[in-house]
């Protein structure tokens, strides 16, 4: 398990390595490879589920990081953000393409996901000095669920709406509410 | 706050939440491009949530990943970015950039609002060198415009055949011993921007356009026909 960290005030050695990715160094890529590749797979696998769907998501977002390095600016975030950035939008891309349900092999995955213990656990990770594990505990469970059903499995509105079991006009709402309650929080 | 600022950080976050979908994420994206406030928002939200990527359990790749992702990167190449009306849209779709994956509801992205933040309120710079590229009939084929930031805009002339499983590489040579560099790839004959970094771009450099798989050349070098080659001149402004 890998320790969240947050680490606002440590040299974005990430963001060092991106450059030198847009230079054309493949050497940079590899280390970008070997520190996140590990933690990707992970993260992917929250929200397609499958591992070798969560490998073909890390792959596609090398060969992007590769392709885009230049576009990356630091003055906007950190490395890490931006590289799991690439990660969500290319896994989520996935889940929303497949017309079909993605059936897990793993049957222990498949209860984890149904008690929203994957939420659950990754909110159980955040560390104590993250200012949004402060601002989620300020949260309604039901709500807070919500936030991190999005996130965290990289779930539609209405997908949430089922897993809550209410209505899509009030897990919206929740959501935005949230949204709000949470900004004015992390402010 | 006014209702409307406090709409666009909830937009925002959504967007970064990836739960804006279809027709919302269009007319969100191309405000974006336009409103640094909301490129801040989205930076501000990303930042935050981004917490919570560290959570999962690392889990140990396959033996092959790392090979075929080598494989797939082929050829060094830079973003091209079409610059036609509309090209906000097209910009995740350009070479296969999101392949086989559709566009909606999955648009979260900061790169976005990166990508658009540099483009926008840039004025209009001079060239420093321009190159007329030429096909085999000695034919104006394309014009290689090199900036002093790094970029570079490429303006085919003529319609140019890709065929399937094919794209456009275009390359420079500045150094013999060097050999070719690619400066990335465009997928049919339209205007391209590549940004380069600490590439030279000189007098006398030769640029040249070849065919090439879709990935671009596999070893780094032109490997298919050369569609059209010239060399740079600066203007005399």
């Amino acid at each position: 398990m890998k320790a969240p960290t947050s680490g606002h005030l440590e040299v974005d050695e990430l963001a060092t390595l991106i450059a030198a990715c847009a230079a054309g160094r493949r050497d940079s890529l590899r280390a970008l490879y070997e520190r996140e590749s590990g933690p990707m797979i992970g993260a992917a696998m929250r929200i397609v589920r499958r591992r070798e769907l969560a490998e073909e998501v890390v792959h596609d977002v090398f060969v992007q990081i590769w392709r885009h390095a230049g576009s990356f600016d630091p003055a906007l975030g950190r490395g890490r953000a931006w590289m799991f950035t690439i990660l969500r939008n290319r896994a989520i891309s996935i889940l929303r393409n497949a017309s079909r349900e993605l059936p897990t092999e793993d049957e222990a995955l498949t209860l984890a996901v149904e008690r929203n213990a994957v939420t659950d656990d990754a909110y159980d990770r955040l560390g104590d000095g993250s200012a949004l594990k402060r601002c989620l505990e300020g949260l309604e469970p039901k709500r807070r669920a919500g936030v991190l059903l999005a996130y965290v499995e990289g779930l539609s509105h209405g997908e949430i709406a089922a897993r809550l079991n209410v209505p899509l006009g009030t897990a919206k709402a929740w959501i935005r509410r949230s949204l709000i309650q949470l900004r004015e929080c992390l402010a | 706050m006014s209702g409307g600022e406090r709409n666009d950080r909830v937009l925002a976050g959504e967007y970064v939440l990836g739960l804006l979908e279809g027709a919302d994420v269009d007319s969100f994206e191309r405000r974006l491009a336009r409103e640094k406030p909301l490129q801040d928002e989205i930076a501000y939200w990303r930042a935050r949530f981004s917490d919570l990527d560290a959570t999962a359990d690392a889990q140990a790749p396959s033996a092959d990943l790392w090979r075929r992702i080598e494989t797939s990167i082929g050829a060094p190449r830079a973003a091209a970015v079409a610059e036609r009306p509309g090209w906000v849209e097209r910009l995740w779709e350009s070479l296969g950039f999101w392949r086989g994956a559709s566009f909606a509801g999955a648009a979260a992205s900061l790169m976005l609002a990166i990508a658009v933040g540099l483009l926008a309120g840039r004025a209009t710079p001079q060239p420093v060198i321009i190159a007329v590229l030429q096909t085999d009939g000695a034919l104006p084929g394309a014009i290689v415009e090199a900036f002093g930031d790094g970029s570079i805009v490429v303006v085919p002339l003529r319609d140019i055949e890709v065929p399937p499983g094919k794209a456009l590489e275009v390359w420079t040579l500045y150094d013999k011993q060097r050999g070719p560099v690619s400066l990335g790839l465009i997928d049919r004959a339209e205007r391209a921007r590549f940004q380069t970094h600490n590439l030279p771009a000189r007098e006398d450099q030769l640029y040249e356009i070849t065919l090439e798989p879709a990935t671009g050349s596999p070893i780094g070098r032109p490997t298919g026909p050369v569609l059209m080659k010239g060399l740079a001149s600066a203007p005399r402004i």
